[in-house]
C-alpha cells in the first residue's frame, strides 16, 4: 500500500515536472532570505549576510538534484531525457537517421514478410489434435501428386482398414453451390464423409457431427457451416441449429457450425460442409468409382512404413485388373497431412528464410559500421559529458537508447515494408482459394501475429550496435529481413560474394514458392 | 576552540523532522532547519538543504502533509504538518530508537566497568 503511494505520487512528479520545480525554487529562495535577515539581525551587513546564509544552507544545486531524484521516477525520467536527446541527435544528422532507418527497414520488412509466409509451412502446426498422426493415404500417379483412391476399392476398404484405425474421405476440392433464396450467394462447398471431422479429431462449434443415417445416398439434405459464414451470413445467430436454407434449390437443415479455426487438410477454403453419401452399390458397379481423398490415423504403435507394408497386399489386389503399363505408373504412398500440405516447399522455403536473414545481417552489419563511424565522430561530445559527471553506465544507456529508437524507427517502417511485401505476394502469387488467400481475415490476422513475432526478434537486434563488440555480435546472430524474395538479396550480393550463393538459390527458390502458394488447396482438387 | 559538530547520522533526519513537527505543530523548512539547530545547540550540524529532499520523502510516505501558505514575516512559505500515519510512524521510531540507545548504553556501560 504504502509503496504503491509512493510510486503514485513519484508518478505525480514526473509529470507535473515545470510547477514542482516552480515550488522548490520558491521554497528555497524563501528559506535562503530568511537565513539572510536572520543574520542582519545578527548586526552583519547585507552582503555578509547572503553570504553566511549561502554557506550554512549548503549546495542549493545538490539539494535541488537530491529533491529531483527524490520527486520522481529515475528510471522513466531518464529515458525521457536520452529520448528527447536521440531525437534531436538524429535530426541533427537526417542523412545518416535516414540511411539507418531505411537500411534496418529493409532488412526487418523483408525479413517479416518472408517469415510470415514460412513460418506456417516450417514452424506451425496443424490445427488439429495430435497432427502427426494424421496422414494422407492412397494411390500416386504421375499425373497427380497427391494420394487417391477410387470409389470402388475404398468402399471396401474401410470397413477394414487394415493398419488404420480410422479412415475419412472427401471429394477432391469444394464445388460451387449456391445459397438460392434472399440476398443469394455461391459458397464453396466440400463433400465429406461422415468419419471426417472424428478422424480430423474436430467437434462442431455448434450442434453435431453428420450421423451415418444423414451420410447415405438420398438422406434429407443437411449441413454443417464454416465458422465466418455462420458469422458473415447469420450474423452469428446461436439459434441456427435446426433452421432450413436453400441450397441450391433444396430445402436443407443446418446441424452444426466448425469451429472458427478449423481448416480443411486439403487447405481448400470451404464455407460449407455436405455428406458426401457414398452409394457403395453403385460404386461397385461403377468400377473403378469416383476419384476420393483420403486421410487416415494409423493404430496405436504403427508408424508410416509399417503402415506402407500393411497396405501393400490390399494395394497389389486393387491393381490385378490393371494394365501393367498402368500398374507400373502407379504407387502406393503414405505420408503425414503435413507433409502433403508442405510438399517440396520445405527447402525452398529454407533457401528463402536463410537468405533473408542473411539480408538482414548484412542490413544490421551496415547500421552497426555508420553507428561506428557515427561514434569516433562522437568521442568529443562523450568525454565532453564524462567530464560533467556522467557516469559510465548513463553513456552505455544513452547509446542504447538512442539505438533503440533507431531500430523501433526502422522497425516501424520495416513493418510498413513486410505488410506490402506480404499483400503483394497474397494478391500477386497466390490464387482466390490458396490457403494464402482464401481465408484473408485469418492470414492477415496470423500474419501480423506471426510478423510481430520476427519483428520483435529483428528490432531487438540492431540494438546492439554502437557498442564496439556489437559489430561482432550483430554478425554472429545476423538477423535478417527482405521485401520481394530476391530484388533485396541482389543488393546485398554487390557487397559479399558469399552471399551471392544464397541469393542464386534465393532466385531458384522463388518460383518454388510461387508454385507452392499456388499449390495448397489448388493442383488437382 | 568549538566542540566538534556531529552529522546527522543516516536516518535519524526523518525522526528528527518528524519529533520537530510534533513538538511544534506545522512548520516550514526554515522554521524546522532553525528549531533543530536551536534544540541541538549547534551540536549538529544540519546541512539546511539536504531538508527538503527528506521532507519530500516524508510527504511521499504519507508521513506529513505540505500547505501554501503565509509565514509569520508575511512570506509565502509551504507549512508540513505530521499526519496520523505519521504520528504512528513517530511513535514506533522513537521505541526503537530508544531500544537501540537503551542497548548501546548497556554495551558500552559494560565496556568501561570491565
Amino acid at each position: 500500500m504504502e509503496r504503491l503511494r509512493i510510486f503514485a505520487a513519484r508518478l505525480r512528479g514526473l509529470f507535473r515536472k515545470r510547477q514542482f520545480d516552480h515550488e522548490l525554487e520558491a521554497e528555497l529562495r524563501a528559506h535562503l532570505e530568511s537565513l539572510t535577515e536572520e543574520n542582519i539581525r545578527r548586526g552583519m551587513n547585507a552582503t555578509e549576510a547572503a553570504h553566511v546564509a549561502r554557506r550554512e544552507f549548503g549546495g542549493i544545486e545538490q539539494a535541488k538534484e537530491l529533491y529531483r531524484q527524490q520527486r520522481s521516477i529515475q528510471f522513466l525520467d531518464a529515458l525521457a531525457q536520452d529520448l528527447r536527446f536521440a531525437l534531436r541527435g538524429l535530426g541533427n544528422r537526417p542523412g545518416f537517421a535516414m540511411v539507418a532507418i531505411l537500411t534496418l527497414a529493409l532488412g526487418i520488412g523483408s525479413t517479416t514478410a518472408v517469415f510470415s509466409v514460412v513460418d506456417r509451412v516450417l514452424f506451425r502446426g496443424l490445427p488439429y489434435p495430435n497432427e502427426d498422426r494424421l496422414v494422407s493415404f492412397g494411390l500416386l500417379a504421375p499425373i497427380e501428386r497427391d494420394e487417391f483412391m477410387l470409389g470402388s476399392g475404398y468402399v471396401d476398404f474401410r470397413k477394414e482398414p487394415g493398419p488404420f484405425e480410422t479412415v475419412t474421405s472427401m471429394a477432391p476440392g469444394t464445388s460451387d453451390c449456391d445459397i438460392t433464396e434472399q440476398n443469394a450467394i455461391r459458397l464453396n462447398c466440400a463433400l465429406v464423409e461422415q468419419t471426417f471431422l472424428p478422424t480430423l479429431g474436430v467437434q462442431p462449434m455448434l450442434g453435431h457431427n453428420f450421423t451415418p443415417d444423414e451420410d447415405r445416398p438420398n438422406a434429407p439434405h443437411v449441413v454443417l457451416l464454416s465458422y465466418s459464414l455462420w458469422k458473415s451470413r447469420f450474423a452469428g445467430d446461436p439459434g441456427i441449429l435446426g433452421k432450413t436454407i436453400s441450397l441450391d434449390g433444396n430445402t436443407t437443415r443446418i446441424v452444426g457450425v466448425l469451429p472458427s479455426t478449423f481448416e480443411m487438410p486439403t487447405l481448400a477454403a470451404a464455407d460449407i460442409l455436405i455428406p458426401l453419401a457414398l452409394d457403395e452399390a453403385q460404386q461397385r458397379r461403377s468400377e473403378p468409382g469416383r476419384v476420393l481423398r483420403t486421410f487416415a490415423r494409423p493404430r496405436p504403435g504403427i508408424n508410416v512404413p509399417m503402415a506402407v507394408a500393411g497396405l501393400q497386399p490390399f494395394f497389389e489386389r486393387a491393381l490385378q485388373g490393371a494394365p501393367p503399363e498402368f500398374r507400373k505408373e502407379i504407387h502406393l504412398s503414405i505420408r503425414t497431412l503435413r507433409d502433403r500440405q508442405v510438399q517440396d516447399a520445405h527447402l525452398a522455403s529454407w533457401f528463402l528464410l536463410g537468405s533473408v536473414f542473411a539480408v538482414l545481417l548484412v542490413a544490421c552489419t551496415n547500421v552497426a559500421n555508420l553507428l561506428l563511424a557515427r561514434v569516433t565522430g562522437r568521442q568529443r561530445e562523450l568525454a565532453a559529458r564524462a567530464a560533467l559527471g556522467a557516469s559510465r553506465g548513463r553513456l552505455v544507456r544513452q547509446a542504447l537508447t538512442e539505438n533503440l529508437l533507431l531500430s523501433l524507427l526502422g522497425g516501424i517502417f520495416g513493418m510498413r515494408d513486410g505488410a506490402s511485401a506480404l499483400s503483394f505476394l497474397y494478391v500477386h502469387s497466390a490464387p482466390r482459394h490458396s490457403a494464402f488467400a482464401g481465408s484473408s481475415s485469418r492470414s492477415a490476422r496470423y500474419s501480423v501475429h506471426v510478423g510481430g513475432r520476427a519483428h520483435f526478434r529483428c528490432v531487438l537486434r540492431p540494438c546492439s550496435g554502437p557498442l564496439p563488440a556489437s559489430a561482432r555480435i550483430a554478425d554472429r546472430k545476423g538477423c535478417s529481413c527482405h521485401n520481394s524474395p530476391c530484388s533485396a538479396a541482389d543488393t546485398c550480393v554487390s557487397a559479399d560474394r558469399h552471399l551471392a550463393h544464397s541469393s542464386r538459390r534465393c532466385r531458384a527458390a522463388t518460383p518454388q514458392l510461387v508454385e507452392f502458394a499456388k499449390r495448397p488447396d489448388g493442383n488437382a482438387d | 576552540m568549538a566542540p566538534p559538530r556531529g552529522e546527522v547520522l543516516q536516518g535519524t533526519l526523518d525522526l528528527i523532522v518528524l519529533q520537530t513537527l510534533h513538538a511544534m505543530g506545522p512548520l516550514h523548512g526554515y522554521g524546522i532547519a532553525q528549531r533543530v539547530q536551536q534544540v541541538s545547540e549547534d551540536l549538529l550540524k544540519l546541512n539546511q538543504g539536504t531538508l527538503y529532499p527528506a521532507l519530500l520523502r516524508l510527504e511521499q510516505r504519507g508521513w506529513i502533509a505540505s500547505k501554501w501558505g503565509a509565514s509569520e514575516n508575511n512570506r509565502k512559505a509551504k507549512f508540513y504538518s505530521l499526519t496520523r500515519a505519521g504520528r504512528k510512524q513517530l511513535l514506533a521510531e522513537t521505541e526503537s530508537w530508544e531500544r537501540m540507545t537503551a542497548l548501546m548504553a548497556r554495551l558500552l556501560g559494560g565496556t568501561e566497568g570491565a
